[in-house]
């Protein structure tokens, strides 16, 4: 009826809409196994990212140029205020660096003493947020640091407050991060203050996160630290991670609701620091063939120590 | 609507691509995660498979899903498989909706977005085991109530395209001066 003028064709009907039903939902499902069980899928989906990719910035650059607007329409005392906070920051920050350097230097001679391995520190990079993904379920952002600069799925995200979340895929130019707040984060993490361990996994609706499989027996107070235990050999240990706002006493045979916010909040600022796991080796070997051998042989240093050392580091008897 | 407002010269494909791109705009707007924000390319390719459903059929709406996927960041396949369904039942209800006034057609369309966005949460909840929120019935909602207005949008700017006072309104060939 409506728009179209011609009769519909009366011998060539093709298909029923029945079969092609059929035939869509079947090929749907194919894509979702293959694209859940294979990695057939991934150059479909990074072929079709790149192409949009021009079309979503495009569209954020409103937005960028609202917050452009409003960041050179910032009154000149509230920039003064915000040099002075800045420089007080880098004062104090100057003498932590200065104490870090010489401890630095003194576990480097310690450890070769010992003749431990060297505890490299990991190479990382400074990106922006540049969207919040539109889905309801799961709590990731887009930055604008993608495989060209190094990223690997895997990588932890961090920022000046802590522990943000961790890379769950990389496209050549973007990639994508699921927040501490996301159902499928789990960070092993350590309560300095009553020493008990535990694993993070977020609450996927508000900008919180539960701490699960807590020893039965450990006091945990609201207001407690909660800090990454590296068990993982991922995070560095000792990140700021969050603090413990709800604690619901054990029922029988259950493990207590712990409930914590968390530290780094991607609203406040949208710089975030990636830590590149493999140093940045895919960055080098794009950038030329020269520095590749080096960089490759050291990769696989800062991830292997860490994970023997760093537990050791991170208990102290309660 | 009443179906003699509707009956017009056929769309060019040009002005559906120019909709549904359109549509995938605004689906790429940079909306707050957490808002029941009602999917665009959805409401447009139901509009399409009512109006005009021997042109339009479930392979546009499946390769778009495609690109719905990507965008978000989901797994591959899941709007394929939402948009096939809502294709489907447009085409099914193609001969009901247009004879209904608007909140009949908004009391037919809730279900039918309900069921396609409930086959995406039985996705997700099959395969990363996660559970629906109050999203799946309040986008549904917005999108039905949505469709109404978009539309009727539509079928003005198409009744406007095939009005024949249209060809009579352009400016004359000036004479060429000697």
């Amino acid at each position: 009826m409506a728009l179209s003028q011609s009769p519909p064709a009366f011998f060539r009907q093709g298909l029923s809409a029945r079969i092609k039903l059929a035939i869509a939902l079947t090929a749907a499902v194919a894509v979702m196994q293959l694209d859940r069980r294979f990695e057939i899928a991934s150059p479909l989906r990074q072929g079709v990212s790149v192409i949009l990719y021009p079309v979503t910035e495009a569209l954020l650059m409103p937005r960028d140029l609202a917050y452009w607007a409003g960041e050179r329409l910032q009154s000149v005392s509230q920039l003064a205020n915000e040099v002075d906070r800045l420089r007080d920051e880098e004062t104090d920050n100057a003498q932590s660096l200065l104490l870090v350097n010489q401890l630095r230097s003194d576990n480097e001679n310690l450890r070769n003493l010992l003749n431990l391995k060297s505890n490299a520190f990991p190479e990382s990079r400074a990106g922006e947020v540049r969207a919040s993904l539109k889905d309801g379920l799961a709590r990731k952002v887009l930055i604008d640091l993608g495989r060209d600069q190094g990223v690997s799925v895997g990588d932890p995200v961090i920022n000046s407050d802590g522990v943000v979340g961790q890379v769950s895929r990389v496209f050549p130019l973007t990639a994508e991060i699921r927040l501490l707040s996301d159902e499928q984060l789990f960070v092993p993490i350590f309560l300095p203050r009553s020493g008990v361990r535990g694993i993070t996994q977020g609450s996927g609706q508000a900008d919180e996160f539960r701490v699960r499989y807590v020893n039965l027996a450990a006091e945990i107070q609201e207001g407690d630290e909660v800090v990454t235990s590296g068990l993982d050999g991922l995070y560095p240990a000792g990140l700021a991670v969050g603090r413990v706002s709800v604690v619901v006493p054990a029922a029988q045979g259950q493990f207590p609701t712990v409930i914590a916010i968390p530290a780094a909040s991607v609203a406040r600022y949208k710089e975030v620091l990636v830590i590149l796991r493999n140093g940045g080796a895919e960055a080098a070997k794009s950038a030329g063939g020269k520095q590749e051998t080096p960089v490759a042989s050291a990769s696989p240093k800062p991830a292997a120590p860490s994970a023997p050392t760093n537990p050791n580091a991170a208990t102290p008897r309660p | 609507m009443r179906p003699q407002a509707v009956i017009g010269r056929a769309p060019s494909l040009r002005f559906i691509a120019a909709t549904m791109a359109a549509a995938l705009v605004f689906n790429f707007l940079p909306w707050a995660p957490n808002w029941p924000v009602p999917d665009m390319l959805a409401i447009v390719l139901v509009f399409w498979n009512i109006f005009l459903p021997s042109r339009i059929g479930l392979a546009p709406a499946w390769l778009l899903g495609l690109v719905m996927d990507v965008h978000q960041g989901v797994l591959l396949g899941q709007h394929a498989l939402a948009y096939s369904i809502l294709s489907y039942g447009a085409i099914t209800l193609h001969r009901r909706i247009p004879d209904f006034q608007a909140w009949g057609q908004v009391a037919h369309l809730y279900p039918l977005f309900l069921v396609s966005l409930a086959s995406v949460f039985a996705v997700r909840w099959m395969v990363e085991g996660l559970g629906p929120d109050s999203s799946l019935f309040l986008q549904p909602a917005a999108e039905a109530l949505l469709w109404v207005f978009v539309s009727r949008i539509i079928q003005l700017v198409l009744q406007r395209k095939s009005r024949p006072g249209r060809m009579r309104t352009r400016k004359p060939v000036s004479p060429v001066k000697t």
